[in-house]
């Protein structure tokens, strides 16, 4: 059988595989429905955690004494506690020994002491030193005590500018509104979200759980996989035909229920791919390659049943995703955990590096890390093809 | 007539066990070929050699008179195989069954379709083609089962024990379809444990037993083989020791047994076997009851030639 008859063999034979493919319940739930539900339930999840998710204002002390410089003081901080978007959230204390009992006990993150005939200071526990809470303290009182400077100044020098009503409320205006402003900074180049990752991880969960359809067509074309293996081992079809129509299927079935869970969660779920949809869908392609090769592994590792291979393949999705961080925070901290301390294991994980590809494509400007990302799920592919197919030739002519 | 297959001191091992010792087979054109043998016997080795499923320690096949090699799909092309067990996929239909297997030796689509309604008129499944095959009887299946090996018309067909829990209408539906395809040019290698079955179709039949033929030939010459004019049945009460010593002490006695109410006495060819026995029985005052003779089976020639029963 020469080359150009095997391949149309073999797009003849993708026409059965694909039905058979498509009517198993097993690969309906597990490849096809369970990523889009998977992708629902963290819909909901997350929905309820951005919902309740309110900018908090910084927790800060305040002591003062009542004199003037104090209310001053009092009433610009107070300006920028109010409203929903409140930089501080100001408690005032009788004194700096009750506002060190709160600091220490992390009520607070520092307080302000207002006196008369002093600076106002701001104190920090010293085991909690150098926050970021703690520097935007800092950045408001610096911004007061500039102000006031300004104001003595223009009191000494243009006294009527003050004399209006309102004068010192307009400061405190001026302190929490226009001139401040706050404003979020990522070195990402699209806003990240703490959630992104699980629909991430998810992806690699479903390009693993997409072994199964290689799995379900390498097992009914092998002889020691099935009767009906055996029977198309002996056709007129070479095995190398028949795998390679069993691979096209896989590939076609798997990379089309990535993008399909892909379209729900961008579409849907509302998750950013940071406007590279079309690199997206080309990583669905080289997903659902390794997807493949898994798949063709474990259906070639000899003298084991096709329910062994079944159970097998899904500890290995399960146990794969479990570094991939999706089952919850734990996991995402073992993920985190693994990266920093044994980064070739996380390397070799097909689903983390799933997860990495689609996380690299949408955060990172270069698309260097993605093409990295990608060019490992490869090279898991081929080391897994080639153990395969060496399997596959050992076992070929030796038993049944 | 030419030999379809001609396979020559073929040796197999699994390990230490040797599957075959030096099998010979000679099947010529056009014929049904009977495997027989208990199970282990080495007869699905045999032909998973004869397919190239297996490797082979040492020995020579040939199929169609040309050494048959594990890419010679210009002779797999000729070849169908219906295996011990129901090889189906259960995902698709009944037709999609057989258009499937069909399609791994017939590229052309329309020439398939007409194949595919053959195969289902002629194993009576094409009021079922739409069915999943989850949704057949047992009898049914092995219907498919053969469907789905045949439906390419091969000139030579593999049917490996094709009747194993199989009700016995769906049974003779199956024997007369394996006569017919014989009738229609296929040659049919038909192996089973079933010697009633074997005797029924096939004209010449290879007793195996341990991985070696162990006899070869027509039903009728195997019989001759062994030294057993007939078996006399005699319903009667237990008969005691002595009788059946007496009973076995005759010339014409070769083995007597008393089981389930039945005296069973193989006898060599004689002319008076029957009477000599019935004597016997009367002179000792037993009350015989029904009275048949039976004629040797290929079981008895197993038996003879192999010291046990072929369901051992």
């Amino acid at each position: 059988m020469n080359v150009s008859n095997g391949l149309r063999t073999a797009l003849r034979l993708v026409r059965f595989d694909l039905v058979q493919a498509l009517r198993n319940r097993g690969i309906v739930i597990w490849v096809m429905v369970f990523p889009i539900l998977l992708s629902t339930v963290f819909m909901f999840m997350f929905d309820g955690y951005e919902s309740g998710e309110a900018i908090a204002g910084v927790p800060v002390g305040l002591v003062e004494d009542d004199s003037s410089e104090a209310r001053g003081l009092a009433e610009a901080l107070e300006g920028v506690s109010r409203g929903e978007d409140a930089l501080l959230d100001v408690t005032p204390y009788a004194d700096e020994g009750e506002a060190a009992l709160a600091a220490d006990a992390g009520d607070i993150c520092a307080y302000v002491v207002a006196q008369e005939g002093e600076d106002p200071r701001m104190v920090v526990p010293a085991r909690s030193a150098g926050g970021t809470d703690q520097a935007i303290v800092q950045i408001v009182l610096d911004r007061y005590l500039q102000v006031s400077e300004a104001i003595e100044v223009v009191a000494e020098k243009e006294p009527s500018a003050l004399a209006s009503p309102g004068a010192v409320e307009e400061l405190a205006v001026s302190l929490s509104g226009d001139d401040i402003v706050s404003e979020h900074i990522s070195v990402l180049r699209t806003q990240s979200s703490e959630f992104s990752r699980y629909y991430y991880a998810m992806l690699g969960f479903s390009s693993l759980m997409g072994a199964q359809v290689a799995l379900l067509l390498v097992i009914s074309k092998r002889a020691d996989g099935s009767p009906a293996g055996m029977r198309r081992q002996v056709s007129a079809a070479g095995p190398a035909t028949q795998l390679a129509s069993g691979l096209v299927t896989s590939w076609i079935v798997v990379f089309c229920c990535l993008v399909v869970s892909l379209v729900y969660i961008r579409m849907v779920a509302g998750v950013s791919l940071g406007g590279r949809e079309g690199l997206a869908v080309a990583a669905c392609a080289a997903c659902a390659l390794v997807s493949c090769a898994i798949g063709t592994f474990i259906g070639a590792i000899p003298r084991l049943s096709s329910e062994t291979k079944d159970v097998i393949c899904t500890v290995l999705t399960m146990g794969l995703s479990l570094p991939a961080g999706l089952f919850g925070t734990p996991s995402q901290r073992l993920c985190d955990w693994l990266s920093a301390n044994f980064p070739l294991v996380q390397l070799a994980n097909p689903a983390v590096q799933v997860g990495e590809a689609f996380y690299r494509l949408t955060f990172y400007d270069s698309l260097a890390p993605f093409a990295g990302s990608l060019a490992t799920l490869v090279g898991i592919s081929a080391a897994l093809f080639a153990v395969a197919a060496l399997f596959m030739r050992r076992q070929r002519y030796a038993y049944l | 007539m030419s030999d379809i297959v001609n396979v020559r001191g073929l040796v197999k091992r699994y390990g230490e066990k040797l599957a075959l010792d030096h099998f010979d087979l000679r099947i010529a054109r056009g014929e049904i070929f009977g495997l027989l043998g208990p199970n282990g016997c080495g007869k699905t080795t045999a032909i998973n050699c004869m397919l190239q499923l297996l490797t082979y320690d040492r020995g020579d096949i040939e199929l169609f008179g040309e050494p048959m090699m594990p890419a010679r799909y210009d002779l797999k092309r000729r070849i169908g195989v219906v295996p011990q067990q129901v090889a189906v996929l259960d995902e698709l239909t009944v037709r999609e069954n057989v258009d499937a297997f069909c399609a791994l030796y017939v590229a052309d689509s329309r020439e398939r379709r007409r194949l595919v309604d053959d195969a289902l008129d002629f194993v009576g499944l094409a009021d079922h083609a739409r069915q999943r095959p989850r949704r057949l009887s047992g009898g049914l299946l092995r219907r498919l089962n053969i469907a789905c090996g045949i439906a390419h018309k091969p000139e030579l067909l593999f049917l490996d024990e094709p009747t194993v829990a199989v009700d016995p209408q769906s049974r003779n539906a199956i024997l007369d379809g394996i006569c017919r395809l014989r009738d229609e040019g296929a040659t049919v290698v038909y192996t089973s444990h079933y010697m009633e079955e074997v005797e029924q179709i096939c004209e010449r039949v290879m007793i195996m037993d341990a991985g070696r033929s162990v006899a070869e030939g027509t039903p009728d010459e195997l019989k001759r083989l062994i030294d057993l004019g007939e078996r006399i049945v005699v319903e009667v009460d237990a008969p005691g020791e002595s009788l059946l010593a007496r009973v076995r002490d005759l010339c014409c006695v070769t083995r007597a047994s008393y089981a389930d109410g039945e005296l069973r006495v193989d006898c060599a060819p004689a002319a008076h076997a029957l009477l000599d026995v019935l004597a016997v029985l009367e002179e000792a005052g037993a009350e015989p009851g029904r009275v048949w003779s039976e004629p040797p089976t290929l079981n008895d020639v197993f038996l003879e030639l192999c010291g046990r029963e072929l369901r051992d």
